[in-house]
């Protein structure tokens, strides 16, 4: 786009780099060395724990145990914690107990058969995502039509209908991944337009409206989501008359993290719209633009450009507080991979369970932080001074 | 001046034949007693001012004055508490319609541009036909391509405001203004934020608007621009207007002792 003068490149070798960053003076150099023996110290252990030592590919638990020595014998005897079948774990990592407990960690105990129910929902969604993308159109109300019904059928797939070879799959057997996924994305596609709404509510001059949202989100952003999940799980059902009490219990978390996350969702949005200059308002008004006009093709493009990093920072927030719909009694990924210890073959394998939960979410968080980074490269690009 | 309330024909800029030159002055803009308050402070008394179809006003004063904000009445940026306001004989106080329909029919351009930094030029000229006048998308971008070629600009025309020069983007603003056909154009101060070298490039499309026959009011601190375009120069000060004039004599012979003394000041700086 923009010609740049390129600064002449100075060579340095790999060497004096080296030297210029690490060893550059005496004190330098001593720090240099102590923190790498620390991290040596730290760091050693773990790799020899999850790489070196570890069992990687088996279908039996026994392969990560070995038959115990006869000296272990007499101690654990004298301890009293014999095993009964005399076998204990080995030093390394037991990654077999991810792999065959896998489509527990993915779907919970949804029914055997019908797995393959949740690929088909996951590409379904996919599509429509795909669908929604530039190429294909650029009317927002299209796109908006697309991920929508992509969701859609991703839910009915998936959740099944009634009278139909698609059998119903109550919520309850839903578990682990597919939990975490439903909770975190339909988390965020309600919270978001919830959150803007709210977001410009507050700013609204009807002096009821207004005061309704700061109400809201002031009330909502002072207690913790635990104790808006519980509301919603036990407290809701009993305001609510007996029919409606019966409401599914992931509706109800879903219901509780919306109405969480529309808050602080809703408080990101209200800096981007501050930082608009009011010039840009009395031009779409002196153009004819009606305020509805003004917000929607002016003003809320600019301030979400501006709010994005931190909207997509309240996203990866929503997405690991997923996790705390644990304590109402649903097995998302966090709770599935801890209950997989209380299958008997793989008790005491939770480092394993909670390595392997740890790195699904580390994964969908660095994706969602690294699809904002495209996207705010993206407009910059655009705007290029 | 007395309004005619005949309403001539269509007045479509910038193909009409100027308004001056058909002998039929009708009022565009009529203010009546016009009085503001911000709080306690009263910033605007009593001003009355009619302006026909085609007349170019040019107004001054030192700042705080009292000119933007008169301007800006004009549009409905700004409220006023007493008085009337008529633009093309819609009144912006009584008619609850009135504020939009008046936005349509006047352009504005603002001393800091206010472009709209998200959208390319040409999406900045064409947004406000496309959406509140309707039109269809190429008629619209046809129009604002020939709006780009008279402001000497449409080889930019695909680029975003930011990657333009001041003089640039005040133009592109210019054009956008006029993309709307309006009946009148105001200028909020249009040269105050660019470098000198780029108020020329600005001013001669203002000088080239004005010969088209366009309603113009225009705040500005240019006195030869004034000399040379304006029908009437407005001298404001503390919220009245002191003194209205034609130019020569505005500055030639200023009646009153502020005039006088503004001019003294602004002329030997110059």
């Amino acid at each position: 786009m923009n010609e740049r003068n390129l600064k002449p490149r100075v060579h340095e070798s790999a060497f004096s780099r080296l030297k210029k960053h690490f060893f550059s003076t005496k004190g330098n150099t001593l720090l240099t060395l102590i923190i790498a023996v620390m991290l040596l110290a730290v760091t050693k252990p773990i790799v020899q724990w999850a790489f070196v030592d570890a069992v990687w590919f088996s279908t039996t638990a026994d392969s990560c145990t070995r038959p115990i020595t006869e000296d272990e014998r007499v101690k654990l005897t004298e301890e009293g914690a014999l095993p009964a079948d005399g076998r204990v774990k080995m030093d390394g990592a037991c990654w077999p107990a991810i792999w065959n407990t896998a489509p527990l960690l993915v779907a919970g105990r949804y029914p055997h058969e019908e797995r393959w129910r949740i690929g088909v929902g996951f590409v379904l969604l996919g599509l429509g995502l795909v669908f929604a993308k530039k190429r294909f159109t650029k009317k927002i109300s299209l796109k908006v039509l697309s991920v929508v019904v992509g969701l859609g059928a991703f839910l009915l797939v998936i959740h099944g209908v009634p009278g139909t070879p698609l059998k119903v799959v109550e919520t309850n057997l839903w578990g682990g991944f597919l939990v975490t996924f439903v909770l975190a994305f339909l988390g965020i596609a309600g919270a978001f337009p919830i959150g803007l709404l709210l977001a410009i509510g507050r700013r609204s001059k009807l002096f009821i409206v207004q005061k309704c949202c700061v109400i809201y989100i002031e009330a909502i952003r002072g207690v913790p989501l635990v104790t808006v999940l519980f509301m919603a799980n036990f407290l809701l059902p009993l305001f609510l008359p007996a029919s409606a009490a019966q409401i599914d219990p992931l509706l109800r978390a879903l219901v509780a993290v919306i109405a969480f996350q529309a808050a602080y969702i809703a408080e990101v949005v209200r800096g981007g719209l501050q930082a608009i200059p009011s010039g840009q308002y009395e031009a779409s008004q002196a153009l004819g633009l009606s305020s509805l006009q003004s917000l929607g093709l002016v003003i809320l493009p600019q301030a979400l450009r501006v709010s994005l990093p931190p909207l997509v920072g309240t996203f990866i927030s929503l997405l690991k507080d997923t996790s705390l719909v644990a304590i109402i009694g649903l097995f998302d990924l966090l709770g599935s991979a801890r209950n997989i210890t209380s299958i008997p073959e793989w008790a005491g394998r939770d480092f394993e369970a909670l390595c392997a939960a740890g790195l699904v979410y580390w994964v969908m968080c660095y994706f969602l932080s690294r699809y904002s980074i495209s996207i705010e490269n993206k407009l910059q690009l655009r705007q290029a001074r | 001046m007395i309004m005619t309330k005949d309403l001539v024909g269509g007045y479509v800029f910038p193909y009409s034949e100027s308004a001056s030159q058909s002998g039929a002055k009708k009022s565009m803009v009529k203010v009546q007693e016009l009085n503001k308050w911000y709080g306690e402070y009263h910033a605007l008394r009593d001003v009355s001012l009619s302006v026909s179809a085609g007349e170019r006003i040019v107004i001054c004063g030192p700042s705080g004055s009292g000119k933007s904000t008169f301007i800006r009445t004009l549009n409905g940026l700004e409220s006023f508490q007493k008085g009337e306001i008529e633009v093309d004989g819609i009144s912006l106080k009584s008619d609850p319609k009135g504020l939009e329909k008046i936005r349509a029919e006047v352009g504005m351009v603002f001393q800091s541009f206010n472009l709209f930094p998200h959208l390319t030029v040409l999406e900045n000229i064409t947004l406000a036909p496309l959406w509140v006048r309707r039109t269809a998308r190429a008629d619209a971008e046809k129009v604002a391509m020939d709006l780009l070629e008279r402001v000497k600009i449409a080889e930019h025309a695909s680029k975003y405001p930011g990657q333009l020069s001041g003089g640039q983007q005040q133009r592109v603003a210019i054009a956008r203004a006029l993309a709307m056909q309006p009946k009148v154009m105001l200028f909020d101060e249009p040269t105050s934020a660019l470098d000198p070298e780029m108020i020329k490039e600005v001013l001669d499309v203002m000088r080239e608007l004005a010969s088209t026959g366009m309603t113009m009011l225009c705040v500005t601190h240019e006195m030869t621009f004034a000399r040379e375009v304006a029908d009437r120069v407005i001298f404001m000060d503390a919220g009245k207007i002191v003194e209205i004039a034609p130019p020569e004599q505005f500055f030639s012979a200023p009646q009153e002792e502020r005039t006088q003394k503004f001019l003294s000041q602004i002329l030997s700086s110059h």
